[in-house]
């Protein structure tokens, strides 16, 4: 779950609509399933995301995984569940 | 239970009946409000306040962010009257109201013909898989008859639908693009005339919506009719005298101007999801059949089913058999309960 977790931050820290702010909060609380929505992004924004996060992990990831797994824990977790490890 | 999969939940009835006179709620990780009472539904899908999605200009900055186009999508959402509003909307929909009125009666016998053949499968008893057996191959031919092509269309279950879906993927773009290239181009081969006349957009417009909701409507009221009655037999199964699920089940729109509903305040913007479902569970509202929704988007395919699905009840109440099982999926789609099969067991 770890490398999952590391390589949805790199991914998050990789975009350019996500401010500076948001960023730090969120790496102050990571341990704490900070959640998607507080970094407020847009539906294009959260495609550019889960567009990047394909390209750092593989397979499909879809807008609606972010609903499903609303923090990056959730997602993380999910991810090392599905998966196995990353690409 | 999650929003974002509640129409294909089996525990959906109940959840809507729950919900009854609950205050509306935003939902912050899906960015909409949620609305499943019956009467809110109805009372949001006639007001004006609520307007569908403009899907051109989101699709255009997709485009842009990623490098690519999606030229074949953008004439379908430009053309589709459920996808437009105001002055261009009532144009599109009266003529495509027109095209199906006129076909509504020299349809009627190629209909007769193909629900008999396309059921004819079932004529043994066994098990049998409804989708691709018998529902999938009717509603090809059907559509292939209503627009008079010489190329019979080649239906996958794809779900070319997942255009209305908010978390749609680009890689599911890309397929939705594929889709729509491969529609443009049957209607190009096989109604030439129709092309020549300039009336490809509604012609791949009834394709797009036509087929998935007629597929997955029929399937449904097929599969929670056919599951409340197990071991009965098929001549003493009460069906419907229309469908009484619809496969459409959720219709997003977005607040034009403010407006007050269940205790909330929808604010200019937000996205409103209707679950067009809960609309089956009421008496009040069955006997309007508003399975096929309410409004200016109502279903404009709505009279053609009505000729359709008794044709097919008929069929299976002929049959001397018993439904011994009934087991289903869903494909992922986070607006229609597209089902990914319908397995059923016919026992004497």
């Amino acid at each position: 779950m770890e490398q999952f977790r590391n390589r949805i931050i790199a991914t998050l820290a990789s975009m350019d609509q996500i401010s500076g702010d948001r960023l730090e909060s969120l790496r102050a609380s990571v341990d704490a399933d900070a959640d998607f929505v507080d970094l407020e992004m847009d539906s294009l924004t959260a495609l550019d995301f889960c567009v990047g996060l394909e390209d750092a992990i593989g397979g499909a990831i879809e807008p609606a995984d972010l609903v499903e797994h609303p923090s990056i824990n959730a997602l993380a977790r999910h991810l090392a569940k599905t998966r196995g490890a990353p690409v | 239970m999650s929003f974002l999969s509640l129409h294909i939940d089996a525990g959906r009835h109940a959840a809507f009946e729950s919900h009854r006179h609950r205050p509306l709620r935003y939902d912050k990780a899906m960015r909409c409000w949620n609305v499943t009472d019956p009467a809110q539904v109805l009372h949001l899908l006639r007001s004006p306040a609520l307007v569908c999605k403009e899907i051109a200009g989101p699709l255009a900055a997709v485009g842009e962010r990623f490098g690519e186009t999606f030229p074949n999508t953008e004439f379908l959402v430009r053309n589709m009257p459920l996808m437009n509003e105001g002055e261009n909307h009532l144009p599109m929909r009266r003529r495509m109201a027109a095209f199906l009125a006129a076909r509504r009666l020299p349809m009627q016998e190629p209909l007769r013909r193909m629900v008999a053949e396309h059921l004819a499968p079932l004529n043994a008893p066994g098990e049998y898989e409804l989708v691709g057996t018998c529902l999938l191959p009717l509603v090809r031919s059907f559509f292939t008859e209503l627009v008079r092509s010489s190329e019979r269309v080649p239906f996958r279950q794809v779900t070319i639908t997942r255009i209305f879906d908010r978390y749609l993927s680009l890689d599911m773009l890309r397929q939705v693009e594929a889709e729509v290239t491969e529609l443009r181009s049957i209607v190009a081969r096989g109604c030439p005339d129709a092309v020549a006349a300039g009336e490809e957009d509604m012609y791949v417009g009834l394709f797009t919506l036509g087929r998935d909701s007629l597929l997955a409507t029929m399937a449904e009221s097929l599969a929670m009719t056919l599951g409340a009655h197990l071991g009965k037999p098929l001549n003493q199964v009460g069906f419907a005298d229309h469908p009484n699920e619809t496969g459409v089940a959720i219709a997003e729109r977005v607040a034009a101007q403010p407006i007050s509903v269940g205790g909330a305040e929808i604010k200019t913007g937000d996205w409103v999801r209707l679950f067009l479902q809960s609309l089956n569970y009421s008496e009040r509202l069955v006997v309007q059949k508003l399975v096929f929704g309410a409004g200016a988007h109502s279903c404009l395919g709505r009279q053609l089913s009505l000729d359709i699905w008794p044709l097919v009840t008929a069929q299976f109440a002929a049959l001397p058999w018993r439904v011994a099982a009934v087991d289903r999926d869903y494909l992922k789609n986070h607006t229609f309960a597209m089902p990914a099969y319908v397995r059923i067991e016919l026992t004497d």
